[in-house]
């Protein structure tokens, strides 16, 4: 999925590959993730608080006996906290061999999409960052925002879902 | 990764095998030099080495075949009685493992050119064995002598032809099988002198035959040399009962393999056909009668043999027995099975199993111990299946409640049988991942004496370089204990071994004057106590001074004059676990105790253990250890702190109270707590973790916590009651210093953090405590 997602879409050279995507909905605008890269999607659960962890992990949760980061999807792009309702999910995904969950309003539906209706990341959509973007995909009545999963966790964040990944032995 | 060839995989299973061996090698040669004439033992650390040899030649390894070469000719020499142990050829041999060590470390890095050992070494130890190499030549020259009989024919010569890997090798291989001959010989003429006995040694010894030769793969000789370790593993009990037949064939299945040798050595291949020499000898290991045109005279020279077994053209027949006419071999071969059949029930009676049993079998003929049926399965598989051990408990507690539930629900309805049901298989279910969860705890425990092993060479070498003598006297080595106990506890064991052989047993001229053995023990004791398994390091030596150590402790400031006279001869001993309580000027005060002891302390701790100290002045000190047996599950309180609950590792946890205000007051603006006659730092759980402020409520309870000397009350706001919770690590997702140390899965399925009990003391200590 990295390779997929994280490589500069150039039109017209993959026109053949078509994208299995997961989309969801953050504050209205719809995103969209490879895939490949989910391993399910639950209903909101009891989120246990982690003292002194960064700021978007909302805390950790059972996943059937994996203790699993959980990053909340609004906190990250720096948008207004929404109240959990019936509608919230968390996606579990794993990137690069880490598995972490995302908290996202709501989960919309699985859509094969063309690649050769991706196209690269203007250089602001809506009020996202487009550093965490890698495409967006132009559909007949609405847009899809395509996930850059691994920006979305680089930096410091990244090093520290790396050492409670690989201390939960998810790798 | 490819190393001359192989893959990775083979160096792997290699380096495990073999490294095992090696730790094994070590420990046993230490215990040889205290026994030096323990011939098993010799016999093991050889056996050992062979192994390792054996597989390093498998593999090309040359520089590590001719260390281990040399090592074994060495040993070879002291087996035989020729060579002494003495100190000096134990640090030979000790230098050889150490660089074989070396080799398997560069192997593990994936190098291919391996350091040669030291040729100076190499060569001593050689020279050491030399004694033994010159009696194989004179076996060698009364072999050449016989073989002139029978070299008219019967054998083809053919062209050496060796991959360069092997060909390097040929010299140590071809000596390891004129070693193993030269054993046998010397067997055989005992087995001639009729000391039967002399056959349980055979197994072991045809073994390193076959091991040398396979490395040929030569059909002939490999063949031989396993009839003959089929030979001594099978056939003891029917041999005796065929001894004329068996004795002549053994003596030229030796001169055989004795001319092949040679002729290797010489760069030539003699191909014998030893086919029908083979299968005679399994047809007497078998206990089965042979044909009568097999049978040999009594005393059959080597010569008849090999013309009776068609090694030979038999062209001078008179010698050879007449043939039998067909009539005759028929009623042999049908009265064969009776007669056979006494000899079988004979053995039968003394050996449980069948003397015609098949290789497979343990080898307990030979005396040797039977071999653990063992499989190596990954670290990570293990952890896996506790994981989902430990989410099977979880839904297991989960069904047990709901039962309860539902037999609440259905008292006195019409279906109630069925909850009934339900609450007997929900007992069951219990049951049975009860024994899950304890028989996957078992796979991953390992004896402590994948420690100990290290530790009889750790207190050698540091008495020959401080000039004591000391002995390590090691109990208990087979207590099991968690693989990630095992990984812990090895540091503060080395630290602790280390500090009473430095300062602990003194100097043999004072321990004379003060009326003990100049030898000074060390006792390392390991045993089961419940749930934990108990560790105690003792010494003979000069002991803790109280005064010392108390002056020291007010000096720091740990206490006070007053106070130092009520305490115990261990509370105040505790005081040498203190960081920094030994700085070198300290050291000579306290007779140096207490290095580093700090850490040791420590890691006791992390693993959720305990240590107490006990010691007389003149007479020694005792350093006992518990620690649980697994790390992986452990006794908690569970507290809640505002709306979070959190477990509070038992091990940590002195008492509990609830302080009245007349109690609490603050030193420095840090809240303080005074109990009885100590004054403890607080940390308000609501602070440390971070609680948010809308959600903080009252922690009237101060939960009194204790690592080392040093306590203090962790303030929580309700007290729910002690569990036994499976430990899960949470790694450091903190930027700041955090004060948690993992996670578990509480009974509802929620996930509660753990206390990092250690983190907090630092964190007292950050604020001057």
């Amino acid at each position: 999925m990295t390779s997929m997602m994280s490589q500069p879409m150039t039109e017209g050279r993959l026109v053949d590959e078509s994208l299995q995507l997961v989309t969801f909905e953050v504050a209205s605008e719809e995103f969209a993730v490879d895939i490949l890269a989910v391993h399910e999607i639950n209903r909101m659960m009891e989120l246990t608080r982690v003292p002194q962890a960064p700021r978007e992990i909302e805390g950790v949760i059972n996943l059937r006996g994996k203790i699993i980061p959980v990053m909340d999807l609004r906190k990250r792009f720096g948008l207004p906290h929404r109240e959990r309702d019936e509608q919230t999910r968390i996606i579990v995904v794993e990137v690069s061999s880490r598995v972490i969950g995302f908290i996202v309003d709501r989960v919309r539906q699985v859509l094969p999409i063309s690649r050769s209706i991706v196209e690269p990341a203007p250089d602001m959509v809506a009020t996202i960052d487009s550093q965490f973007i890698s495409g967006v995909g132009k559909l007949p009545d609405r847009l899809l925002i395509l996930l850059d999963l691994d920006r979305l966790l680089n930096g410091a964040l990244m090093d520290s879902v790396d050492k409670l990944a690989d201390s939960t032995g998810t790798n | 990764m490819e190393i001359g060839g192989f893959d990775s995989q083979i160096i792997q299973d290699f380096l495990t095998e073999s490294g095992e061996l090696l730790e094994q090698l070590e420990g046993d040669l230490v215990t040889l030099e205290q026994a030096c004439d323990d011939l098993d033992l010799i016999n093991t650390i050889f056996r050992a080495l062979h192994t390792i040899k054996g597989s390093a030649s498998f593999l090309a390894l040359t520089p590590l075949v001719a260390i281990a070469h040399a090592s074994e000719t060495t040993l070879n020499a002291a087996r035989s009685g020729q060579l002494a142990i003495t100190p000096s050829v134990m640090d030979d041999l000790l230098a050889a493992i150490d660089a074989l060590r070396t080799q398997f470390d560069e192997l593990n890095k994936g190098t291919t050119n391996l350091t040669e050992a030291d040729p100076k070494l190499v060569k001593r130890l050689t020279d050491l064995g030399s004694g033994t190499i010159a009696e194989f030549e004179d076996d060698a020259a009364t072999a050449t002598s016989a073989q002139s009989v029978v070299s008219a024919g019967g054998i083809t010569v053919e062209p050496l032809n060796l991959p360069d890997n092997k060909a390097a090798l040929l010299e140590f291989l071809v000596a390891d099988v004129q070693q193993s001959i030269g054993h046998l010989r010397d067997l055989a003429k005992k087995l001639d002198g009729g000391d039967e006995a002399a056959f349980n040694e055979l197994a072991g010894i045809a073994s390193e035959l076959c091991k040398a030769v396979d490395f040929f793969d030569f059909q002939d000789m490999a063949d031989l040399a396993h009839a003959i370790q089929e030979a001594g593993e099978n056939g003891v009990q029917n041999l005796s009962a065929a001894f004329d037949q068996f004795i002549p064939r053994f003596h030229t299945s030796l001169h055989i393999l004795d001319d092949q040798a040679k002729a290797l050595a010489e760069g030539r291949r003699h191909v014998w056909n030893v086919q029908t020499l083979c299968e005679r000898i399994q047809t007497l290991v078998d206990g089965v009668a042979l044909p009568e045109d097999a049978i040999l005279p009594e005393g059959a020279s080597i010569d008849l043999t090999l013309r009776v077994d068609e090694l030979i053209p038999d062209s001078t027949d008179p010698q050879a027995e007449p043939a039998a006419t067909p009539s005759t071999q028929i009623a042999a071969d049908a009265g064969s099975p009776d007669e056979a059949q006494p000899v079988e029930d004979a053995s039968d009676e003394s050996n449980p199993k069948p003397a015609s049993g098949k290789k497979t079998e343990a080898k307990d003929a030979a005396g040797k111990p039977v071999v653990e049926q063992t499989v190596r399965v990954e670290v990570g598989r293990l952890e896996t299946l506790m994981n989902l051990v430990g989410e099977l408990v979880l839904q297991k507690n989960r069904i047990g409640a709901l039962a309860r539930q539902a037999d609440d629900a259905l008292k006195g309805a019409a279906n109630d049988e069925l909850s009934e049901h339900l609450l007997t298989s929900s007992a069951a279910l219990d049951r049975v991942a009860g024994d899950i969860q304890v028989a996957v705890m078992r796979t991953r425990m390992q004896p402590l004496d994948k420690l100990f092993g290290k530790y009889p060479r750790l207190i050698r070498d540091l008495a020959g370089k401080t000039g004591k003598k000391i002995k390590l006297v090691v109990e208990g080595g087979d207590t099991e204990v968690d693989k990630s106990v095992i990984e812990e506890l090895g540091d503060p064991l080395v630290h602790i071994l280390r500090n009473s052989a430095d300062h602990g047993v003194e100097m043999p001229d004072v321990r004379k004057a003060a009326g003990k053995p100049e030898e000074g023990t060390i006792r390392l004791t390991a045993s089961h106590e419940g749930s934990f398994v108990q560790v105690v390091i003792a010494d003979d030596g000069k002991g803790l001074d109280r005064a010392v150590i108390g002056a020291k402790a007010v000096e720091r400031g740990l206490t006070t004059e007053a106070e130092l006279a009520t305490k115990t001869d261990s509370e105040i001993f505790r005081y040498i676990f203190e960081a920094g309580f030994s700085t070198a000027t300290q050291v000579s005060d306290l007779s140096g105790r207490g290095v580093g002891m700090d850490v040791v302390r420590t890691n006791i701790e992390k693993l959720k253990g305990t240590i107490t100290i006990d010691s007389e002045k003149g007479q020694g000190t005792t350093l006992t250890i518990a620690i649980p047996l697994t790390i992986a599950i452990m006794q908690a309180m569970m507290v809640r702190v505002g709306p979070e609950r959190y477990a509070v590792p038992l091990s940590n946890i002195v008492e509990i109270v609830r302080p009245t205000p007349e109690q609490l007051t603050t030193i420095r603006e840090h809240p303080v707590m005074r109990l009885r006659n100590d004054v403890l730092p607080l940390i308000q759980a609501n602070t440390i973790f971070d609680v948010p402020q809308e959600r903080r409520e009252e922690a009237p309870f101060a939960v009194v916590l204790q690592s080392g000397h040093r306590r203090l009350g962790l303030m929580v706001s309700e007290l729910i009651g002690q569990r036994e919770i499976v430990v899960k690590p949470l790694g450091d997702m903190h930027d700041a210093p955090s004060a948690v140390s993992g996670a578990t899965v509480r009974e509802d399925g929620g996930v509660s953090l753990i206390v990092d009990v250690i983190e907090l003391f630092r964190i007292a200590k950050g604020r001057g405590f």
